[in-house]
């Protein structure tokens, strides 16, 4: 019987093999062999605008991370706590986006954020600004647009978190005195920590392969690591290289995810624990 | 004419791009982009005449011929369009036993795993003037010159390659901003002149903004001039404009860029440029002695099946009777020197001002585009 469930793991396990594992497997070999394993990652240390590139990634990826969890957390409270039919508006609201084309969303923002859009407009026909805000072609811009693409997948992980909190306890928390500001901070807030994590950890990684949405809204000095790998394999014709790059890239995200995950299950003890 | 691979057009005086002979013969000017020149192709009629002669002679042979498929990488859009209705439709009409398909985009990385894996899914494919050079030989075929019709063709050929269409960076600006905008490169880099935003292509090499700066700074547009480039200068150059350049790195965004007004000037294709007229944005194409010439080559990944087909059609394309058709569908025309392009647009096109072209060293950048890439970002 164990081993007919076992089966069942079986497509999924092909699946990876071979367009996960191969691949992977494809690209180490690639990063060591095509040319060489000096050409390929001499360059991280050649020219520093692939440290860079990782940087800008990393901290694009931390601060989407954030504004998603800022604009996420209250919107998924407000889901949870409105009752059925505000849940289903609100999750509507927020998938439907997420329905429509990456391209066509980060193409949009270029209408409200360029010099000559739809805010920058605005404030000159009101008399605010004279000269139209650096809104686009910035790390700014970048962040707006990837925190909107990913903002539902922060939504629908804190809501998860959420609906999974027995609502007895934050009962119980009020019942025995606490004001409600004190049932969410010392209650609410401490269970609904794994769909934070959750959340964060799914846009995070998200936001490190994200290619569209900087090469549209971005500008030349804002270039993310997707865009560098790009351009070495398709412009450049360096395999080798590109994989160099990536693999960099997926061995930093895994050491950051490891130290996300050992932090999220520390932070989870004590909760445990209080 | 600068040093070019050991090709079969080394040494051969007829093969070098003669402005003139261009010049008289009008012929017009392409280069293969994504999404350009659907509104063109509305407003102009379609020829299909043209592929008549060749379908008589095709016939008879082609009764016996055993059935093979060619597959055509292009950039897609208007181009694919243009090839798909002035080539392909019609050899296929003369060729029944030729069946082709397009696939897109093009991507050159892509030609050199298909040559590497022996896994070769493309004919023929569109390259841009990077590529087809001596260094990429392990990965294409050698184009047969006793086919195609090499004497004829304007652009640096190699073994490895043939001209597909001639192309033009060119400046444009809004008319409804500046009736009378930057005529020369100089211009573009007067910002007192013209103030403004000015937007340039982010692409090293192709998109040629070091050697506009070498020119607004007073180098004669020429090859010989110009290569090998210096680079200390033309960024001098390029820090007196630095903030006043906005940097475009897809082609449609630049075009956006301009028909929203986002920007006043335009350094681009004079394709997409006259896509942008056609499409009643107010856009003057101007033709300052520099303008670039671009030219887009056939290229035929190592290992194709059918290589002897593949050669026939590329003969076909080039040939002088069918090489211009591509002109009326697309702002890019025919790089044989005998064909003639669409008179309709003749003033939109690079083959009608060859005198004010130029074209790029494909051999220096060859050597250089990497440090100069990396350059740039440092700079930028």
């Amino acid at each position: 019987m164990r081993l007919g469930w076992a089966g069942l793991l079986l497509p999924g396990l092909i699946f990876l093999a071979i367009f996960f594992a191969w691949p992977l497997g494809k690209m180490v070999s690639l990063s060591i062999s095509e040319p060489s394993l000096s050409h390929n990652y001499s360059i991280l240390t050649q020219s520093h605008l692939y440290v860079q590139s990782y940087i800008t990634t990393f901290k694009i990826a931390a601060v989407v991370s954030a504004a998603c969890l800022l604009i996420g957390y209250p919107y998924a409270y407000l889901m949870h706590k409105g009752g059925r039919r505000t849940a289903i508006v609100l999750g509507l609201l927020v998938m439907v986006p997420f329905w429509s084309s990456l391209l066509v969303r980060s193409w949009a923002w270029t209408i409200w954020l360029q010099d000559t859009g739809i805010i920058n407009n605005a404030l000159k026909k009101i008399g605010l600004i004279n000269e139209p805000l650096p809104l686009i072609r910035s790390t700014f811009s970048i962040c707006v647009g990837m925190t909107h693409v990913l903002l539902p997948f922060m939504v629908l992980s804190l809501y998860a978190g959420m609906r999974s909190i027995d609502p007895d306890l934050v009962r119980a928390a009020r019942s025995l005195g606490a004001s409600p500001a004190t049932a969410f901070r010392k209650v609410f807030f401490p269970l609904s920590r794994v769909g934070v994590y959750t959340g964060c950890l799914l846009v995070f990684v998200l936001s490190l392969g994200f290619y569209i949405t900087p090469a549209l809204l971005g500008g030349p000095d804002t270039t993310m690591i997707s865009q560098v790998i790009a351009e070495q394999v398709s412009r450049r014709g360096e395999f080798g290289r590109g994989s160099a790059l990536a693999l960099v890239l997926l061995v930093m995200t895994m050491i950051l995810v490891g130290l996300g995950a050992r932090l999220a299950r520390l932070n989870s003890d004590r909760v445990g624990e209080e | 004419m600068p040093k070019t691979p050991d090709g079969p057009a080394n040494g051969d005086p007829s093969k070098k791009f003669d402005r003139r002979q261009v010049l008289k013969t009008g012929t017009l000017g392409g280069f293969a982009l994504l999404g350009g020149g659907a509104a063109f192709l509305s407003a102009c009629g379609s020829d299909s005449g043209g592929g008549s002669t060749a379908a008589k002679a095709g016939t008879s042979t082609a009764a016996k011929a055993k059935p093979v498929t060619l597959t055509f990488a292009d950039y897609g859009g208007g181009t694919e369009e243009a090839y798909r209705k002035a080539w392909s439709e019609p050899y296929m009409k003369a060729f029944p036993h030729v069946k082709i398909v397009h696939d897109n985009p093009t991507d050159t990385s892509k030609i050199i795993a298909m040559a590497k894996s022996g896994n070769v899914t493309w004919s023929l494919a569109d390259a841009t003037n990077e590529f087809g050079l001596k260094q990429h030989a392990a990965y294409l075929e050698e184009m047969d010159c006793t086919v195609i019709p090499c004497d004829d063709l304007i652009g640096e050929l190699t073994p490895w390659r043939v001209p597909l269409i001639l192309a033009s960076m060119n400046i444009g600006y809004r008319t409804d901003k500046h009736p009378k905008g930057p005529q020369t490169w100089a211009d573009i880099f007067d910002v007192k002149k013209f103030p403004g935003k000015r937007a340039f292509w982010d692409a090293v090499p192709v998109s040629g903004f070091l050697e506009f700066a070498l020119i607004a700074d007073g180098v004669e547009p020429t090859k010989e001039a110009l290569y090998p480039l210096d680079v200390d200068r033309a960024y001098k150059k390029m820090d007196t404009i630095k903030d006043h350049i906005v940097w475009y790195s897809d082609l449609a965004q630049g075009n956006k860029l301009l028909a929203d007004g986002e920007i006043d000037y335009m350094v681009g294709f004079n394709g997409r440029l006259s896509d942008l007229k056609q499409k009643g944005v107010p856009v003057k194409i101007e033709w300052a002695p520099g303008t670039m010439g671009a030219i887009d080559y056939f290229v035929v990944p190592k290992g194709a099946p059918d290589v002897p087909e593949i050669m026939k059609f590329i003969a076909y394309c080039l040939a002088p009777e069918n090489c211009g058709r591509v002109s009326d569908y697309v702002a890019y025309g025919p790089p044989n020197k005998k064909s003639k392009g669409n008179a309709k647009i003749a003033d939109d096109l690079p083959s009608t001002h060859a005198d004010a072209l130029f074209f790029q060293d494909d051999n220096w950048w060859a050597a250089n585009a990497e440090k100069q890439t990396e350059r740039y970002k440092n700079w930028v």
